[in-house]
């Protein structure tokens, strides 16, 4: 067996005609997201695992304490390793990142990391002294097409998920003590915004020299493609929204053109979808927290009354 | 204790995730596949193993820790039955044992080699790649002569010595040593001591989990045959 | 039709095509291809009273072995890092060991990255060092540091100490009560390798613990360049400005060599209480011991025979049952690596005992 399977001419030929009938081949719509199946540790904060159609994801969080930049003595320090290895597909080199993994990384990058989504400020404990390093691992185990959108939607999760131990500061800002999570209940991240990442990929079933735009285009965009239709693809755009209707990022690496009253239709439509998961995440936190209060009758600790 | 799942992805030939005390791993192989001219080997299977830790990138911990699973998986695979291929084996731990705390210098890394193993055992059943014979892994501390057999990283941190011991399972019984790591102080007899009451230990996990897991899998995987 | 003729190749060329081969041939006379006996170990020299300085007096315990015309040359350097204190104490207990961090480099012609090897071989000592529980954590905790103050009269700094000049010390207003602690960097050079890896751990093993028998701790101060001035800085996402402390205190290693004291090394067990003063440096560590497990065939049967120390092309490519041992001389076993490649070859637990007792008496004799 090769390690670079390419997708034979039949079913290329057939998932082309099946678009054209307005059929995907798995009976999704065109513009519907495949289920996200979430599960997220009971025992540890900040693990989640993932799987989205075939997709599967594991992502951690960990946090550790150290010294910020010195031109930025009030920001802590958070970075998100994105490295795929060949579990996920032997197409995936162990040794040399191939463009594709580099162009995923950087994407879910500047989605989270440079939009400010995670407040870094918050992070700090001793201003140029000591500050929160959080660190995101995005471990891709089984790829099934679209590891950006999973891998954003992963990392905000187990974001939200994740809490990071108590502190006291002591010795008149000297030291700081360390409280271990059985000893104070640790403490969630800031998070001032959830981006959430759609890719939408292009094909043009017509005739490849008549790609004029105007009234005669007939591209068909898919939302979510799995793997046989990331290969057959010909071009994708990747758009970062909130729920706040901000624009994070916007992605368009070559393919074939679109035209651009189509790219502001299509970050319309994807506003009901990016608060649908938005949503989706706010529940399953919310409905984990419930579920350890229960568990560990947290009622008994709390001082204030209930109003 | 311990729990195990065949076949959870797709894209790979054999996969297997292994839950055993608070380690969980997943491993996944894929073979036999084209090497790079770099790997090719005449007359034999060339492997090709990573191993990736629960928390931050591979540093050369993980590297010393391929290096023993290498040894070990090079002489149990049949490799002269595939030669001029390789094999690609990954290991993913997804939760780890080795550290007390978080910010924990002391390492203890024996945990995470027996859970690797272990599932490593799975994958290769679970991909086809015809293995010599069964193998069945063990983490053991010891301390004040009584054994503890899969302990946590809390009694490996108070043991006197850890160790992980493979052995070679032929016609139910283990009569070979595959791999031993022991470190810690312990005496002759001690240790000897600890090799057989392992392997009663092994041939236990050998019926009781990994036949039990195998048949029931065939049964399964061949249900179509019935 | 061509006739074939029997082709014979002097014994160096053969041991390069045919390691196996000429690696049974010797062994089945009772020979090695290095001529040495079966269970013997090559003889290792240890230089002693030579001590390795640099300009800027950076090394602080140093250390080189010679074997056959390999030679390890070790070097540590410190590192000095800050210790937070946790308020849970029982996971952080006092009893806990530490570790050297080596990077092992072998000289063969080419730079770069580390190799697997190398790696390999650090990452080993690393952690064999760190379960041998042979430095404790409190051995490297920088204890009364002192502090340097400016006498604008004589534009000098003095150094005091809050131990040894406890008088002048109260009277500086010494406002530091961070905790901080030395770390151990070693890096070990290995030049004209003749010997197999496993030989290699041996040594660099053997050039660690002489290293660390031989260091010697500094004291250590701190100067500040300028006390108690904050600069304001603007946050970068609000207007709000924040008082940062702009002077940092630097922690200096004191180079006068009269206060420098040497690493105590734990020589009992686990307890930590009783540290016994050794006689020797390898009798708390132990020695490290190599050997590999090949079958030969010997009549219709195969005799499988245990090798002391491997050395050369074809044994280091033919035997793929290995077997490390540390030993020391009050028959405690620190560690083992049995790797058991050959189906051939079994390493049975005779073989087992038999390598343990040869590791043992080597450790009395070092």
């Amino acid at each position: 067996m090769s390690r670079n399977t390419e997708i034979s001419t039949n079913e290329r030929t057939y998932f082309i005609e099946a678009l054209k009938c307005g059929l995907r081949l798995d009976s999704r719509r065109f513009d519907e997201i495949r289920e996200p199946q979430i599960s997220l540790s009971k025992t540890e904060f900040g693990y989640v695992e993932l799987d989205w159609g075939l997709t599967k994801l594991a992502v951690r969080v960990s946090a550790q304490i150290g010294k910020p930049y010195e031109d930025r003595p009030f920001e802590g320090l958070f970075q998100i390793n994105c490295e795929i290895s060949s579990m996920a597909w032997a197409h995936f080199d162990n040794s040399k990142n191939s463009n594709e993994e580099i162009l995923i990384a950087r994407i879910i990058e500047k989605a989270i990391r440079r939009s400010n989504s995670l407040d870094l400020e918050a992070l700090c404990i001793i201003a140029g002294e000591k500050v929160w390093n959080i660190t995101v691992d995005l471990n891709f185990l089984n790829f099934d097409g679209n590891f950006v959108d999973v891998g954003c939607f992963g990392a905000m999760l187990a974001l939200h998920h994740f809490k990071k131990p108590d502190i006291s500061i002591v010795n008149g800002g000297e030291d700081i003590i360390v409280h271990d999570i059985d000893e104070r209940q640790p403490v969630p991240l800031s998070i001032l915004h959830v981006p959430i990442c759609l890719t939408y990929s292009f094909y043009n079933p017509g005739n490849k020299e008549s790609n004029l735009k105007g009234e005669d285009d007939d591209e068909i965009y898919l939302l979510d493609a799995n793997l046989i239709e990331e290969q057959v693809r010909e071009g994708s755009i990747v758009v970062t929204l909130n729920k706040n209707r901000e624009l994070i990022q916007l992605s368009k690496n070559g393919g074939i053109p679109i035209s651009a009253n189509v790219l502001l239709d299509l970050s319309f439509k994807s506003m009901k979808i990016v608060d649908e998961l938005t949503e989706l995440i706010k529940k399953v936190i919310s409905k984990h927290e419930k579920e350890r209060y229960e568990e560990l009758n947290l009622k008994m600790l709390e001082v204030g009354a209930d109003r | 204790m311990t729990s195990v799942n065949t076949s959870l992805l797709q894209k790979s030939d054999g996969s297997a995730e292994l839950l055993l005390g608070s380690t969980k791993v997943i491993a996944s192989v894929t073979g036999p596949i084209e090497p790079k001219a770099r790997q090719e080997l005449p007359n034999q299977a060339s492997l090709e193993i990573l191993i990736r830790p629960a928390v931050g990138l591979a540093t050369t911990r993980e590297k010393l820790l391929e290096d023993k699973l290498r040894s070990l998986l090079q002489s149990i695979i049949v490799r002269f039955k595939y030669p001029r291929q390789l094999i690609q084996v990954v290991v993913q731990f997804l939760i780890s044992d080795s550290k007390r705390t978080e910010t924990d210098l002391v390492d203890y890394t024996s945990n995470d080699l027996n859970a690797a193993i272990n599932c490593c055992y799975y994958a290769l059943i679970d991909a086809g790649i015809a293995l010599k014979a069964s193998f069945v892994s063990l983490s053991i501390a010891v301390k004040n002569g009584n054994l503890t057999v899969n302990p946590t990283v809390y009694e490996l941190a108070q043991s006197d010595s850890h160790h992980v011991i493979c052995f070679n399972i032929e016609k139910g019984k283990a009569n070979k040593i595959l791999l031993l790591e022991s470190q810690g102080d312990i005496k002759e007899d001690e240790l000897f001591a600890m090799i057989s009451k392992a392997v009663e230990e092994a041939e236990k996990v050998h019926h009781e989990q990994q036949r039990k897991f195998v048949k029931e899998k065939v049964e399964n995987d061949y249900v179509w045959k019935q | 039709m061509a006739e074939l003729k029997q082709v014979s190749f002097p014994p160096d060329v053969l041991a390069r095509i045919a390691p196996d081969i000429s690696l049974h041939r010797h062994l089945s006379v009772g020979l090695r291809p290095n001529l040495r006996n079966f269970t013997e170990f090559k003889p290792v020299d240890i230089a002693s009273n030579n001590e390795i300085t640099d300009s800027n007096a950076n090394v602080f315990g140093s250390s080189v072995i010679k074997s056959g015309s390999t030679t390890v040359i070790n070097t540590i350097t410190l590192g000095v890092v800050e210790v937070n204190r946790s308020a849970n104490a029982a996971t952080h207990s006092n009893n806990d060991f530490t570790t050297v961090y080596p990077v092992v480099e072998i000289a063969r012609g080419r730079s770069g990255a580390p190799t697997d090897e190398e790696m390999i071989l650090s990452q080993t000592l690393h952690e064999s060092i760190l379960h041998s529980r042979l430095i404790p954590k409190t051995a490297l905790s920088i204890k009364n540091y002192g502090s340097a103050v400016y006498d604008a009269a004589t534009g000098k700094y003095t150094i005091y100490y809050p131990d040894l000049n406890p008088d002048e010390f109260e009277l500086i207003n010494f406002n530091h009560s961070k905790s901080y602690s030395f770390v151990l960097l070693s890096h070990i050079k290995i030049f004209s390798k003749q010997v197999s890896t496993s030989s290699l751990f041996d040594l660099c093993h053997m050039s660690t613990i002489q290293a660390l028998s031989r260091l010697a701790l500094p004291r250590v101060y701190i100067s500040d360049t300028s006390s108690g001035t904050k600069v304001s800085i603007r946050s970068r996402s609000s207007n709000t400005r924040g008082l940062v402390g702009v002077s940092k205190s630097n922690i200096n290693l004191d180079s006068n060599k009269d206060l420098y004291y040497p690493l105590s090394l734990n020589g009992a067990t686990v307890d930590g209480d009783a540290m016994v003063d050794s006689e020797g440096p390898f009798d708390a560590s132990g020695v490290s011991s190599n050997f590999g497990i090949i079958s030969i065939p010997e009549e219709e049967d195969r005799k499988t025979v245990l090798l002391a120390d491997l050395e050369g092309e074809a044994e280091e490519s033919s035997i793929l049952s290995r077997l490390s041992i540390i030993a020391t001389k009050d028959n405690v076993i620190k560690k083992i690596s049995l790797v058991n490649g050959d189906s051939d070859s079994e390493i049975t637990l005779d073989l087992l005992k038999q390598a343990i007792e040869i590791s043992k008496i080597r450790a009395q004799q070092m």
